[in-house]
């Protein structure tokens, strides 16, 4: 990586080649991780949010119509919201019940004639619930389905075209383990969505229009190469692994996290009680203290970093009945130990006490 | 890809290319990325130079879906 400097494509260069394979190699992985056979549908991009902004622009036109629900992240609803205000889009938000699941019958229900688009979290950044995807697109039909899979992608199983799903956004930097600054959407082939952004591909210079194949057609502008090696690396240790075996490694871990907090007095837990259909992201509060007060000890006392608040995602708290203070959210990944989940109990047994 | 010895494949964008290249070194045949040459207009800026000896087997690759171009080149 410290010898490729170079600007994947543009040029014909060996740097320049190398480059590309770089990427090519990320796509494949990626490809093979989410079940998708022809890698030109996944496209990188900064985040998710930028791929999630690539997939609502470009699916909602003036006065259409959107199913979301109760557990999006903001970098779902202010899109839409901004689209609502833009182009009068029109937004059903439908409930998800106090664990935070989402009913497939209730999103049929919420369907219109003009809904264009339905957007799914498929984890939650709150209380760790799995929406049931497969399901919800085989209640919705042809309506093409949006995945948000931020927390999901690298630590659950994902198969995109087994189930059906019609976009799909991820981030780099969370379960997938590669660095800030990455992330990707998937298009599903037959989709006519336009890019958000347009620009230079190193392909077609001769014409002053954007190319309309993949990958190109949505990844204008200079790639964040050394991002995307990093996430390749990040990916290929997922596949060794297995995307399964981590999952069950960090169900392993909330089940002695849930288990051993359960015992202690003064801890308030939201969410599903059991690990079934879950990622190992807890939310809780301590009696009588704040998230924040909460937060600021586990740092500076017991050097745990957590995040307290409402985790860009005020309508899930709202759900779980949590707004406007929030919660203290833990979350494990692959790389955790047994010893370190019953280090966290040790560190909220202590605050609770005190 | 100076003489009749070397055939040029192009392509749409630098992935196809990549991909191209990995099918064809997988099947021993030999080949080389090149900028791609003036003559061959509309494309993205590396291309596969390969030996025209070994374009049957290409061919064939491509007949049974395994390798894809867009265009090929054989200079006179
Ligand atoms: C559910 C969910 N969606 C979207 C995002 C945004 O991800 P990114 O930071 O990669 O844009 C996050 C990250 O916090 C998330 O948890």
């Amino acid at each position: 990586m410290v010898h490729v400097g170079a600007n994947p494509g543009r040029s014909g260069h060996r740097l320049s080649a190398q480059a590309a394979r770089i990427v090519f190699d990320t796509r494949q992985g990626l490809a093979e991780l989410f079940g998708v056979s022809d890698s030109r549908q996944i496209v990188f991009t900064s985040n998710a949010t930028a791929g999630l902004n690539i997939a609502l622009h470009g699916m909602l036109g003036p006065r259409d119509h959107v199913v979301t629900t109760s557990m999006e992240h903001n970098s779902v609803m202010r899109p839409l919201r901004h689209l609502a205000r833009e182009r009068g889009v029109r937004i059903t938000v439908v409930a998800a019940d106090r664990e935070g699941r989402v009913d497939p019958a209730a999103i049929r229900e919420a369907l219109e004639p003009k809904t264009r688009l339905v957007a799914i979290n498929h984890g939650s950044n709150v209380v760790g619930c799995i929406q049931p995807i497969a399901q919800i697109k085989e209640a919705i039909g042809k309506v093409p389905l949006l995945v948000d899979a931020a927390q999901t992608a690298g630590s659950y199983p994902i198969s995109i075209e087994r189930d059906g799903i019609d976009l799909l956004a991820f981030s780099g930097h969370k379960s997938l383990l590669g660095p800030a600054g990455t992330g990707g959407l998937y298009v599903r082939p037959e989709l006519d969505l336009p890019p958000l952004v347009r620009g230079g591909t190193g392909s077609r210079s001769e014409s002053d229009q954007q190319p309309d194949f993949r990958p190109d057609k949505y990844e204008s502008g200079t790639l964040n190469t050394c991002g995307i090696a990093g996430l390749g690396a990040g990916v290929r240790f997922i596949l060794e692994r297995g995307v399964e075996t981590i999952h069950n490694h960090e169900m392993n871990l909330l089940d002695v996290f849930l288990e051993r907090l359960r015992r202690i007095e003064g801890v308030v837990l939201y969410g599903p009680s059991s690990t079934e259909a879950r990622l190992p992201t807890v939310s809780l509060n301590v009696e009588g203290k704040s998230p924040s007060q909460v937060g600021g000890l586990l740092d500076k006392r017991h050097d745990i970093m957590v995040r307290v608040g409402l985790h860009c995602a005020p309508d899930a708290h709202r759900t779980i009945g949590t707004f406007p203070d929030g919660t203290v959210r833990f979350s494990a990944g692959a790389l955790n130990t047994t010893d370190e989940m019953e280090q966290a109990v040790a560190a909220v047994d202590e605050i609770a006490r005190s | 890809m100076s003489s009749g010895k070397h055939v040029v494949l192009a392509f749409d964008s630098i992935h196809d290319v990549i991909k191209a290249e990995k099918i064809i070194v997988r099947h021993g045949i030999w080949c080389d990325l090149i900028p791609t040459p003036r003559e061959l207009s509309s494309d993205c800026g590396m291309s596969i130079e390969c030996r025209t000896d070994d374009l049957p087997d290409l061919e064939s690759l491509r007949e049974n879906g395994a390798l894809e171009w867009r265009d090929i080149h054989r200079p006179e």
